[in-house]
C-alpha cells in the first residue's frame, strides 16, 4: 500500500496506535496508521490524525510503538527481527491516515498539516473511503461484531 | 559513569546506521548535562525536543533489539540495555511527561519501571534502584489502581530496589464477576508478580528454587504467544507482554550475579553460606569485580589476586569475599597504610564479620612501638580472627611473633599502588610482603587499588616469587555517574569587574572588606571520562 514491499506483519487496531505493520523490501520499516471515520468532518479528522503523527515524530508513544512491535515477535521471519533496530533508529516509517466518510471530503486538496510530518510526502499515504451509505455500513459492522461474541460477562 | 567501563561496553552496541559508539556517548553526555544545566546550573531554557525525540529513538531502538533479537550475547544485552536505560533517564529528565493512560496507571510510571528493569539488565543495580525510588514522587494516581495492578507494581519497585521484606502476598480475585479481559490481565500479572516474588526471595536465601521463576515467567511468554482465532494474547496485552519478556530478561542476570551462586569452601560447616546469607539481606547481588574474582578464584582463595577497580566499585565486597572464605583455612591479616584508614576497615570488617560468623577483628594501628597489650594479644592470634594493621605494626609483629604467620591463609593488602612509591612508607610495606610470602608460604595475597596502572606487572611478579597462580581483575565498571567540569573566566572580565568592585569598595565605610561580583563562568564538563566531547555552558555567579 505504501510501497511495493512486502509486508510481513500486520498488528491488530488497538488505542493509542490502530495500525502498525512492519514491511520489509531492500530495507525494513514501519507503518503507522490512524484510522478515522467520520459522515462529514474528514477535514477535521485528518487534521486530527496528522497531529497523532506529529506526536508520534517526537516520540511521544515511544511506549505504546514499542509494545506493538514487541507484541509482533512471535511472528515476525527471523531475518526481519534484527532489522527493526534500524527502522526505528533510521526513522524508517511512513504514515497512513485512513479517513472513512461519506460527504464533504476532498482527498485531492492539499494538506498543509501533514506536511511538517517528518516522513517525506512519498511515506505518506492518504486513504480515503467514501461510503455510499454511511450508517447503514457501521450498523453492519456492529451486527457482525455482535454476532461474533458468544458471551457477555456483566 | 561514562568511563573507560562504559567505553568497552559500548562497543558492544548493535551497529546502528549512522550511530558509532562514540556518538551514542556524546548524545548522552550532553543530553545528560543540557538537563543538568536546565535544573542546576542556572542555565537558560534550552529546546530540547530535538533531543528527546533522538532520545526516545535510541532507546526504543536499542530495546526493541534486545527483545527482538534471539540469542545476544550477554554484553550486547548489557550495552543496549545501560544506553536505553540511559537515554530514557535522561529524557525524562528534559521532558514534560506525557499523560497517556498504561499500566501501572500512566506512561511516566511505566517507564520508570522499564528503565529500572533495562539498569538491572545491564547490572547497574544502584541506578535501577534510584529509578525505583523516584515513582515514588509520581505516587499521585495509584488509588486509582486495580488491587493487582498496585501490587505488581510493589513488587517491581521491591526487585529494583532489591528490598524482600517489603513484598506483600498477592491480592485475593475481587468477589464480583470481572470482564474476561481484565481476569486474563490480572491471572498474567499475578503469574509475573509471584514469579518476581520468588525470585527476589532465592536472592535473599528465603526460598530455594533458583530456576522456578524464570521459567515460569517463560511459560507466561509462550502462552501469551499462542495463536487464537482473533490473533495473540500477546497483542492483546502488549504491555504485559513486552514486561514479561523484560522482566525474563532481568531475571537471568541476577540469577547469574547472585551472590549466593558463589560457591562455598569445602569442609566450612556452613560459614560461609551464613555470610551469604547474612550479606544478601542488603546486598544480593554481586558487582562486577567480585563476580570477576569470584568466578576465578572461588572456592579458595585458588591464587593470589590483583584488584584495581575504580573507587566505589566494590573492592571492600571483594575483600570481604576473600576473607570470609579464607577464614575457613587460617587468620586473615589487613594491611591499611594510615591509622586512620585501619580504624574504618576493622569497623566495617567488625559490622560484617563479627555477629554472625564468630570471626574476631583486631585492630593493630600506630608505629613501630608494641604495647604490652598488643604483644600478649598477638600470642593468641589464629584461627577465626583477622587483623587489620599498618605496615609498620605488621613488620614489628612479624620480628616478634614470626611463629603466627604459619596460620596466616589470607593477606589483603590496600592501597596496594602505594607499593609503587618511593618513600620511606612503600618500602616498609614492601619489607612486610616479603617477610610474609617467607613467613606464610601458603598465603593468597589480594592487592587492592583503584590506581595500580600496570596489575599484569604485579601479577606477575606475584608469580613468579611464589609459584602460585594469580589473577587479575581489572574492570573499570562503576556504579555511579561521575561528572567533571572545569570552570574558566575571561581575564578581561575579571579585570573590569575586579576595577568596578574596587571603586565600588573606596565608597563604602572602611570596616567594609569586601563587595560581591557578578562574573561570567564557561564550564566545561563531561560525564567521566568523556571529556572528549565535552560540553561548555555559560552561567554567573
Amino acid at each position: 500500500m505504501c510501497t511495493q514491499s512486502s509486508v510481513s506483519t500486520v498488528d491488530r487496531i488497538s488505542p493509542p496506535i490502530d495500525l502498525l505493520a512492519i514491511y520489509d523490501d531492500d530495507v525494513t520499516a514501519l507503518m503507522i496508521g490512524e484510522c478515522k471515520a467520520t459522515k462529514s468532518k474528514g477535514t477535521q479528522n485528518l487534521k486530527s490524525a496528522a497531529e497523532f503523527f506529529g506526536e508520534v515524530d517526537a516520540g511521544d508513544y515511544r511506549g505504546e510503538l514499542l509494545d506493538e512491535i514487541t507484541a509482533l515477535r512471535p511472528v515476525l521471519p527471523a531475518e526481519v527481527l534484527s532489522e527493526v533496530t534500524n527502522a526505528l533508529w533510521q526513522r524508517r516509517r511512513c504514515y497512513i491516515p485512513a479517513i472513512a466518510f461519506a460527504e464533504g471530503f476532498d482527498p485531492h486538496k492539499p494538506r498543509e498539516h501533514l506536511s511538517t510530518l517528518e516522513p517525506p510526502p512519498t511515506h505518506r499515504r492518504l486513504v480515503s473511503i467514501q461510503l455510499q451509505n454511511f450508517h447503514g455500513f457501521f450498523n453492519a459492522v456492529a451486527d457482525a461484531m455482535r454476532e461474533t461474541v458468544e458471551e457477555v460477562a456483566f | 559513569m561514562f568511563n573507560r567501563g562504559i567505553d568497552r561496553l559500548l562497543q558492544s552496541l548493535p551497529l546502528l546506521d549512522a550511530m558509532e559508539a562514540d556518538q551514542v556517548r556524546r548524545v548522552l553526555s550532553r543530553a545528560w548535562f543540557e538537563a543538568e544545566a536546565r535544573r542546576g546550573l542556572g542555565g537558560p531554557a534550552l529546546d530540547m525536543s530535538a533531543a528527546i525525540e533522538e532520545l526516545r529513538r535510541l532507546a526504543t531502538s536499542l530495546e526493541a533489539h534486545l527483545i527482538l533479537v534471539p540469542g545476544l550475547d550477554r554484553q550486547t544485552i548489557r550495552a543496549s540495555a545501560f544506553v536505553a536505560a540511559e537515554a530514557l533517564d535522561v529524557a525524562t529528565g528534559h521532558a514534560s511527561p506525557v499523560e497517556l493512560p498504561s499500566l501501572f496507571g500512566d506512561r511516566a510510571r511505566f517507564e520508570r519501571i522499564e528503565t529500572g528493569l533495562l539498569y538491572l539488565i545491564a547490572g547497574y543495580d544502584p541506578n535501577a534502584a534510584v529509578v525505583a525510588r523516584s515513582i515514588a514522587a509520581l505516587e499521585t494516581g495509584t488509588e486509582t489502581l486495580q488491587d493487582m495492578e498496585a501490587w505488581l507494581l510493589e513488587v517491581l519497585r521491591s526487585y529494583l530496589t532489591l528490598q524482600v521484606g517489603e513484598i506483600e502476598p498477592a491480592p485475593e480475585r475481587p468477589p464480583t464477576p470481572q470482564p474476561l479481559h481484565e481476569l486474563v490481565r490480572d491471572a498474567i500479572m499475578r503469574r509475573l508478580g509471584v514469579a518476581v516474588t520468588n525470585h527476589v526471595r532465592w536472592l535473599a536465601y528465603l526460598d530455594d528454587d533458583r530456576d522456578a521463576p524464570r521459567e515460569e515467567i517463560a511459560t507466561v511468554i509462550d502462552l501469551l504467544e499462542v495463536p487464537g482465532e482473533m490473533g495473540t494474547a500477546a497483542e492483546q496485552h502488549s504491555d504485559l507482554y513486552h514486561l514479561a519478556i523484560l522482566l525474563h530478561t532481568a531475571i537471568a542476570g541476577t540469577t547469574e550475579r547472585a551472590l549466593r551462586t558463589v560457591p562455598p569452601p569445602p569442609d566450612d560447616r556452613g560459614r560461609f553460606q551464613e555470610f551469604q546469607r547474612d550479606q544478601a539481606k542488603t546486598r544480593p547481588l554481586l558487582w562486577p569485580a567480585a563476580a570477576d574474582y569470584a568466578r576465578q578464584t572461588l572456592p579458595g582463595p585458588t591464587g593470589h589476586a590483583v584488584v584495581t577497580v575504580p573507587t566505589g566499585a566494590g573492592k571492600s565486597a571483594v575483600a570481604d569475599l576473600a576473607i570470609a572464605q579464607a577464614l575457613h583455612s587460617g587468620w586473615v591479616l589487613y594491611l591499611a597504610p594510615t591509622n586512620a584508614l585501619a580504624g574504618q576497615i576493622r569497623r566495617q570488617l567488625d559490622a560484617v564479620f563479627r555477629a554472625h560468623h564468630a570471626a574476631e577483628v583486631l585492630e593493630f594501628a600506630g608505629g613501630m612501638e608494641y604495647s604490652s597489650l598488643e604483644a600478649s594479644a598477638l600470642e593468641m592470634i589464629g584461627g577465626r580472627q583477622i587483623l587489620v594493621m599498618t605496615p609498620e605494626k605488621c613488620t614489628l609483629a612479624l620480628r616478634q611473633n614470626p611463629d603466627m604467620f604459619a596460620e596466616l591463609s589470607l593477606c589483603v593488602v590496600d592501597e596496594a599502588h602505594l607499593l609503587g612509591n618511593r618513600n620511606t612508607r612503600a618500602l616498609v610495606i614492601e619489607l612486610a610482603i616479603a617477610e610474609i610470602l617467607h613467613r606464610a608460604p601458603q598465603v593468597r595475597m589480594l592487592f587492592l587499588s583503584a590506581l595500580i596502572a600496570n596489575p599484569g606487572d604485579i601479577a606477575e611478579w606475584l608469580n613468579s616469587a611464589t609459584e602460585i597462580g594469580t589473577v587479575v581483575v581489572n574492570d573499570p565498571w562503576r556504579p555511579t555517574r561521575t561528572l567533571r567540569t572545569i570552570a574558566g573566566v575571561e581575564k578581561p572580565v575579571v579585570d573590569e569587574q575586579r576595577a568596578l568592585a574596587k571603586a565600588r569598595l573606596a565608597t563604602m565605610p572602611s570596616h567594609r572588606m569586601n563587595t560581591p561580583v557578578q562574573l561570567p563562568l564557561t564550564l566545561m564538563g563531561g560525564l567521566h571520562g568523556a571529556l572528549g566531547p565535552a560540553v561548555t555552558h555559560r552561567t554567573s555567579c
